[in-house]
């Protein structure tokens, strides 16, 4: 399989995607208007940073006046996922020399992810893989950045009365709702004793109460699936 | 978030964001399987969403502290927009379809109240 064909390949993958990604690139641009950034930087956060969710939750904090490390750690937990997707693409993508896959790297989405390792594991005799990884990869980048951008203008010609800014924790709400659906006990914990923990602790200066209810979860889902796992296999072996 | 040193500022956070967001994406693409992700992380990773999301959300619709009277007046409506994103999230799966309704029902009700 030749490169352009590969390429082909995952442009016709993408094109569902490519409709997805729409809505939430214009949420992403219209929100950064909302919370008030200056135009040049709301539509350059989309470029620089790539990284959807992680830039609304920086709006969000931005908006209630947190402090740039709590920003930029909210932004580390959320954005970790993409080391682990970088694991898991990583054999497949060795080719080209290092800026290359650096550029590839910055492409890299959840959706990319998705795609590119199902073609990976059901199509490996196809080859062309990094022809396929770019061929989804590039015009999702091409669509989702652009509707950033007209989402920056629609957002900023918008009267502050609509209240828009509220589409932001509408977002979340749906992403974090479609998450719990998608999971079983352990992630309910996880999710269910981190909005216990951030409502109890919005008070706390800094957004500090953000990050304290994030840890909190992650030991509540980590703890879950330990018990679990032991619950399911009881005294497995001696050890 | 005026002024030229706020915008310098926040030209700072994004840049520190993207540099960030690629050294996290670029990590294994660059440098092979020199990288080793520990156990307990690897395990941990599974729950960011659902704890990192609802960090995120949960105090952004319910806004109650002790000792503090509850304005039920002024969170009522975002209240209702949560509890219709809810039903609709998990009845469509919908981005769109939540947000058209969420807001609709903020609106609603603030001019109810209003």
């Amino acid at each position: 399989m030749t490169f352009r064909d590969g390429a082909l390949e995952g442009f016709r993958d993408a094109i569902p995607i490519l409709l997805a990604v729409t809505p939430f690139g214009l949420v992403a641009g219209v929100s950064a208007a909302e919370v008030g950034l200056p135009v040049a930087h709301a539509v350059g956060m989309s470029y620089v940073v790539y990284a959807g969710t992680s830039q609304l939750a920086a709006l969000q904090l931005l908006a209630v006046g947190s402090p740039f490390a709590v920003i930029l750690l909210t932004t580390l937990l959320l954005n970790l996922r993409f080391a682990l997707y970088s694991a898991t693409l990583a054999p497949h993508v060795r080719g080209p020399a290092w800026p290359v896959r650096l550029w590839m790297a910055a492409l890299m989405t959840d959706q990319s992810m998705a795609l590119s390792t199902h073609r990976y594991a059901t199509k490996p005799e196809r080859g062309a893989k990094v022809a396929y990884y770019l061929g989804v990869s590039v015009p999702v980048w091409i669509v989702w950045t652009t509707a950033a951008t007209v989402g920056v203008f629609v957002g900023a010609a918008v009267p502050d009365a609509w209240s828009l800014e509220f589409a932001v924790p509408l977002v979340f709400l749906t992403l974090w709702v479609l998450v719990l659906a998608r999971g079983r006990g352990p992630v309910w914990w996880a999710g269910g004793v981190s909005a216990v923990v951030a409502i109890a602790a919005r008070p706390l200066p800094f957004n500090l109460g953000l990050l304290l209810a994030a840890f909190a979860g992650l030991a509540a889902g980590v703890t879950a699936e330990a018990l679990r796992d032991r619950r399911r296999e009881p005294r497995a072996g001696s050890r | 978030m005026s002024g030229a040193s706020g915008a310098a500022a926040l030209w700072a956070l994004l840049l520190a964001m993207a540099a960030l967001t690629l050294t996290l994406r670029g990590s294994f693409f660059v440098f092979g399987d020199r990288i080793r992700i520990p156990p307990l992380v690897r395990r941990a990773l599974d729950y960011v969403p659902a704890a990192v999301l609802a960090a995120i959300v949960a105090p952004a619709f319910v806004q109650v502290a002790p000792g503090e009277a509850v304005d039920v007046l002024e969170q009522a409506p975002r209240w209702a927009a949560g509890l219709v994103g809810v039903a609709a999230a998990l009845l469509t799966r919908n981005m769109l379809v939540v947000l058209a309704l969420g807001m609709a029902t903020l609106w609603g009700v603030q001019a109810l109240l209003g």
